[in-house]
């Protein structure tokens, strides 16, 4: 059955994209969207309030930017932390701060987005990438003179056996197996005993991968 | 009747030739040569319009695009006379908070601090210095000790001390030359005042102990004692937060264990690093006042415990005080076997802390003066070269901006 020919609606065109340019200019920027009333403790963008747990963080720490605003190039090449890995690990995490870019709507200069480098209990990524949860009232600046003896960290190491010989019985039903095949290699079958490596609950995501998951609204 | 006058004018004649003299015989820690300002004076600049630079400033905020830091640069060169530089202030605060923000150039800081002060406005320069967040002020070591030698030599102390603190807040004590006026002007103000707000006591306490740690004599580890004596005592009167919060120190609790810490490296250390009485009379004098009105404090702190909210956060804070409280006498004994120790090898120096720092201070600071003018040079360079290239970039943009347009308006002739 052939479809009726759709003429170009292109007045409606033209109006999806004026609609999606002017999301795009008046989009709330961080300092709106995280701006918070410490009184009530909501967010008067979307008006809900904080978790109770965090309600004590909020009081007594700060966020990353209204760290960073105070440093010279906004603390390009410093460590800052957060207070629950401090609290929950006794080996060192902390980002490497290589790139920062403020939101310059807010008043103070203390919203906007961060790009480091993770240490985490220890173990260092290779790569750059955005700093998560940027705008909890969770992070702390570590001095210059206390850097040393904060990133030391001494590895311990783990003695786990790889991979083990299978039992007697499996591994007779392996190798007959093998030469029913036609296989005749004559290498122990070995059983692999590494677990797939599970990361703690507080390892940072990618923020990149968080944002692409949204979908595309229709 | 006309001798009284006379002798009027010559009065007035005396007190205008005074000042003169007054200003040359006052104190003055940095050489003429660092002060000198000729070297800046004759670097090579864009002659522009104050007001065309202000315009396209505006038209540019106004069209919501990104003014770019060398029109910034260029507004600050050409400042000339006290109220550009209240006009520059308020372009260096749109700067700051436009998207371009993070590139506020080295030399446009200061060119700005010199402007200030050669206008006679340094309180605008140590106003915006202090609301660096809002202006972006982060100037460099050498423009740091320009502003705090303008301040020694005119005596004012106060503003002084707040550039140091400054500097403390930035943790720019990298220069021995910062290290060392710092120190002097830290000294001078304690010799001076003696009882002190705890938010004092807190700056004080960082900007002792951040220097201290850099210097290897005897005035860097009796400002590092003091230091964290300074701080252990804001730790037991208003907790450990209070201490580490906007400021650039660690958050473990035990600084009185740090001063006593020291003070055992200097026992046990072969070198000959001595220890200032000054800094070991005011750590006596803090444990006894920690441990005398006992009573009182531990009353205030269940207080305090049933007015907070009963969180977690605030249960561990009160455990880590009251721990330190508990182990104040310990530290009480251990001060006194260790002062003990320190008087039968002869490691207490007897000199005021001031006179030592002085003296300090005339040794080393011609030798750290040469390095910083070698330095300040070589900068001057780079910072030449890095204008050429970004003028470069500028007007290669503006030439390709220009071709797209006449192409574009060609391709509307044409069609």
């Amino acid at each position: 059955m052939a479809r009726k020919k759709v003429r170009p609606r292109l007045i409606a065109e033209l109006a999806r994209r004026v609609r999606a340019l002017r999301e795009q200019r008046e989009r709330p920027r961080d300092s709106q969207r995280y701006s918070l009333d410490y009184e009530t403790l909501t967010r008067p963008y979307s008006e809900r309030r904080l978790p109770a747990r965090a309600w004590a963080d909020v009081r007594s720490e700060s966020r990353l930017l209204q760290l960073l605003g105070r440093l010279p190039f906004f603390g390009l090449g410093r460590l800052v932390t957060r207070k629950s890995w401090l609290w929950q690990h006794d080996e060192p995490c902390y980002w490497r701060l290589t790139r920062v870019r403020p939101d310059y709507t807010a008043q103070n200069l203390d919203h906007g987005k961060a790009w480091g480098i993770l240490t985490f209990k220890g173990k260092t990524e290779s790569e750059a990438r955005e700093i998560e949860q940027v705008m909890y009232h969770d992070w702390r600046l570590v001095p210059k003179h206390e850097e040393e003896a904060f990133t030391a960290f001494r590895p311990v190491s783990e003695d786990t056996v790889r991979s083990v010989p299978y039992p007697p019985l499996l591994r007779a039903m392996i190798l007959a197996e093998r030469q029913k095949n036609g296989d005749t290699s004559t290498e122990e079958p070995m059983l692999n005993l590494e677990r797939t490596r599970i990361d703690p609950w507080d390892y940072p995501r990618k923020q990149e991968a968080k944002r692409k998951a949204k979908g595309t609204p229709v | 009747m006309a001798a009284p006058m006379v002798r009027c004018g010559i009065l007035l004649a005396r007190k205008v030739l005074l000042p003169q003299h007054s200003l040359a015989g006052k104190r003055c820690l940095l050489s003429a040569a660092y002060v000198d300002s000729h070297k800046w004076e004759t670097r090579e600049k864009e002659e522009c319009h104050l007001a065309d630079l202000a315009s396209l400033m505006d038209k540019t905020y106004e069209r919501k695009l990104p003014v770019s830091s060398l029109t910034i640069s260029r507004f600050v060169d050409n400042i000339s006379s006290r109220e550009e530089v209240d006009h520059a202030e308020y372009y260096l605060y749109k700067f700051r908070h436009s998207p371009n923000c993070w590139y506020l150039r080295d030399w446009t800081i200061h060119t700005w601090i010199r402007q200030c002060l050669k206008y006679g406005a340094q309180d605008k320069a140590l106003y915006t210095l202090v609301n660096k967040v809002q202006y972006g002020i982060f100037p460099d070591n050498f423009t740091f000790n320009l502003l705090m030698d303008y301040f020694i030599k005119t005596e004012n102390y106060k503003n002084a001390l707040a550039v140091v603190f400054e500097v403390m807040m930035q943790e720019a004590f990298e220069a021995p030359s910062t290290q060392l006026l710092s120190l002097y002007v830290l000294y001078h103000c304690l010799a001076k005042k003696t009882d002190l707000t705890w938010e004092e006591e807190r700056n004080f306490g960082a900007s002792l102990l951040l220097p201290g740690l850099k210097q290897k004599n005897s005035v860097g580890l009796s400002s590092q004692l003091y230091g964290y004596t300074l701080l252990g005592k804001v730790e037991l009167q208003q907790g450990l937060r209070a201490v580490y919060h906007n400021m650039p120190l660690l958050w473990q609790p035990g600084y009185l264990d740090r001063a006593l810490q020291v003070m055992e490296k200097v026992v046990s250390a072969p070198e000959d690093g001595k220890l200032c009485k000054e800094a070991l009379e005011v750590l006596d004098r803090a444990l006894k006042v920690l441990t005398a009105p006992a009573p009182a404090s531990s009353e205030e702190q269940p207080q305090e415990g049933e007015d907070s909210q009963g969180s977690g956060n605030l249960a561990e804070q009160s455990d880590m005080e009251e721990s330190e409280q508990s182990r104040l006498p310990q530290y009480l004994e251990r001060f006194k076997a260790l002062h003990s120790k320190l008087q039968a090898l002869g490691k207490v120096e007897s000199g005021n802390l001031l006179t030592l720092t002085t003296q300090l201070v005339k040794e080393q600071l011609p030798t750290c003066e040469a390095e910083d003018i070698a330095a300040y040079e070589q900068k001057l360079q780079r910072w030449h070269l890095e204008r050429v290239h970004l003028i470069q970039r500028e007007q290669e943009q503006r030439e390709k901006a220009k071709q797209e347009h006449q192409a574009r308006r060609g391709a509307k002739a044409s069609a």
